[in-house]
């Protein structure tokens, strides 16, 4: 169960340039996917952001599975994420210049000790997405919609339980839209729990259920 | 179990920033082979020195006037004194070559004396006393048959005396150049000939050398010789090995100082580099981070590549300042040791290494450079996943 309770998140606080992004979010995930829409600014990203660990609030409360994600000091933090969360980024965020398979299994480096161990399980997930056949290949030299299989793949690489995609069809063509639609649909049958932030008209007509939240200016609109 | 993983992103990430990697090790081996080259001829000179000094008499007594010939009936009373042994009269001077603003040392021995038999003994193992001491011959260093070869004087040479005379020596050997260090510009004589040459009379002597085989003892003999007779200087084993240290620590120190402003300044380059300049490692940062690194997981890897970077830099370095020094001889810089003002030095250094030396080097060369990676990366690392992937 993932909680999210009166999330406020403020940037720069006590400057002249100080940014209210999120005003007081709160909501529950429950099983089925959770699509978060609203215009660029509304907080979207900041959002995904703070229930992936990679910043903490300014004020409020993330629990997930029972663990207060939002208090948990860096060590448990980056176990956090490395267990639990895989993150889809818009920019898929991948280290250029390492191949498919070094950029997969970059988040088991800390966990496991084993490389051939690690290299199983990224084939496995590059199996799942179909990049397998590019595993050597530098991710530079990868099209859009390799580079997005290859960021799925390091998202589903540690076997976590949620999944938060950050705008992630922005970058790609109708064609490779809907084929991440389709990764997303066998993930939500493997139990996932997904969050997705995207302004993408795409995701407004699903053929499996989701959830949906709209945000405005840092708040849920009603 | 061994960390396989960890080991193999380590070798990804040193190979996929090899060109940067290579950069800093250029500079870093250039550096280290200077400042090692430097501390190898500096610490094989005096270990050369100091083992050379061994074998040298404990005191040497010199006239401290102007006139420096003493009595040589001063050897007989030193040799009174209670704890004094193995007493030896020499002659020192120095001959100039006309007209050229060189000079040779002449040292006149005698070569039956025990310690001056064993010297002649080790640098010639087949050497004829006899022929030596016939007045006819002399002993010449590598460089000083150089030089007079040089001038058309093959195999011997016409010394003038004092008194307008001359006198035709024949080179009878020539010391190994093992001994340059101390015999560069010297030229051996039986004592006789030496005070005929430098023009000393029969009876006096320029050096009184001896032992003193209980150190305990060495104050005394010291101030008893001082009590004893007037205007004379005596130096000690110790005072001459403590002057050899100051003298190279000088030198030493002084290329220590140039190398500490270049390490400096290569620190606050990379320092520079790390923090601001490479948005990109910046970036990879925060992406491990975002993956689920810890801070302890990006300091480890930035710690192990750094340090990886920095021993091959080392071992490097070290290796090209010991083939620089003790293969090639260190050609321009040890004439900065040496010096040029007399006759050209040609002297092989023996290798040696000073192992606190190759430490300390070491210490003051990993701290700064990995320092200068590790906290523009831990200062990325700890600020936010989403800041740094910015």
């Amino acid at each position: 169960m993932i909680e999210i309770s009166n999330l406020h998140k403020t940037y720069n606080q006590n400057t002249p340039n100080e940014f209210e992004a999120l005003k007081g979010v709160s909501f529950r995930l429950n099983d089925k996917p959770l699509i978060i829409q609203g215009i660029s600014g509304s907080g979207k990203s900041t959002l995904l952001s703070l229930i992936a660990g990679f910043e903490k609030p300014t004020k409020g409360k993330i629990v997930v599975d029972d663990m207060l994600v939002s208090k948990l000091p860096d060590l448990h933090l980056s176990h956090y994420r490395a267990t639990k969360v895989g993150f889809v980024f818009q920019h898929f965020n991948l280290i250029d210049s390492l191949s498919v398979m070094d950029n997969v299994i970059a988040p088991l480096i800390p966990i496991y000790k084993d490389i051939s161990h690690i290299k199983q399980l990224a084939l496995k997930a590059m199996q799942r997405v179909g990049i397998e056949h590019k595993a050597h290949q530098h991710t530079k030299d990868l099209s859009g919609g390799e580079k997005q299989r290859c960021a799925i793949a390091r998202a589903l690489v540690n076997d976590a339980s949620i999944i938060i995609c950050d705008e992630p069809t922005a970058n790609l063509d109708s064609k490779n839209s809907q084929k991440f639609i389709e990764i997303l649909k066998e993930l939500k049958d493997d139990g996932k729990r997904i969050i997705i932030a995207t302004h993408d008209p795409i995701f407004e007509n699903l053929d499996f259920e989701c959830d949906m939240l709209r945000l405005k200016d840092g708040k849920i609109e009603e | 179990m061994k960390n396989s993983a960890f080991l193999y992103f380590l070798s990804l990430m040193l190979f996929k920033q090899k060109s940067k990697h290579i950069g800093s090790i250029v500079i870093s081996v250039v550096l280290i082979a200077l400042i090692s080259s430097v501390f190898f001829i500096s610490s094989s000179i005096k270990h050369s020195l100091k083992l050379t000094l061994k074998t040298q008499p404990d005191f040497v007594v010199t006239k401290s006037t102007l006139d420096k010939s003493m009595d040589s009936s001063l050897v007989e009373q030193i040799a009174s004194i209670r704890g004094v042994t193995h007493i030896n009269a020499r002659i020192y001077g120095r001959y100039f070559f006309n007209n050229k603003g060189k000079s040779f040392l002449i040292v006149g021995i005698d070569p039956f004396e025990e310690s001056n038999a064993k010297w002649l003994k080790s640098l010639f193992k087949d050497i004829d006393i006899d022929k030596f001491l016939s007045g006819e011959y002399m002993i010449v260093s590598s460089q000083v048959e150089k030089f007079l070869s040089a001038h058309f004087f093959k195999s011997s040479y016409t010394f003038k005396l004092p008194k307008g005379e001359f006198r035709h020596i024949k080179i009878y050997k020539t010391i190994p150049t093992q001994a340059n260090l101390i015999a560069n510009d010297m030229i051996l004589l039986p004592i006789d000939t030496a005070k005929e040459i430098l023009g000393i009379a029969e009876d006096k002597v320029t050096h009184i050398s001896f032992d003193v085989p209980n150190d305990a003892e060495w104050q005394n003999v010291k101030t008893v010789l001082y009590d004893k007779f007037l205007n004379i200087n005596v130096v000690d084993k110790k005072e001459i090995s403590s002057y050899y240290d100051e003298m190279f620590a000088y030198k030493q120190g002084m290329f220590l100082l140039l190398y500490l402003i270049s390490l400096v300044t290569f620190m606050m380059i990379l320092y520079q580099r790390y923090s601001s300049v490479y948005s990109v490692d910046k970036k990879e940062i925060g992406i491990l981070r975002a993956l689920g690194w810890s801070i302890k997981d990006i300091l480890r890897l930035k710690l192990s590549e750094s340090f990886i970077v920095a021993m091959v830099s080392f071992v490097f370095g070290v290796f090209i300042a010991y083939v620089y020094v003790f293969v090639f001889d260190a050609p321009l810089l040890k004439y900065i040791f040496f010096g040029m003002d007399n006759l050209s030095v040609d002297i092989k250094l023996v290798p040696y290494i000073d192992m606190g030396m190759i430490v300390s080097l070491w210490l003051l060369y990993t701290i700064p450079f990995v320092s200068a990676i590790l906290i523009p990366s831990w200062r990325v690392a700890t600020t936010s996943a989403k800041e740094a992937m910015k």
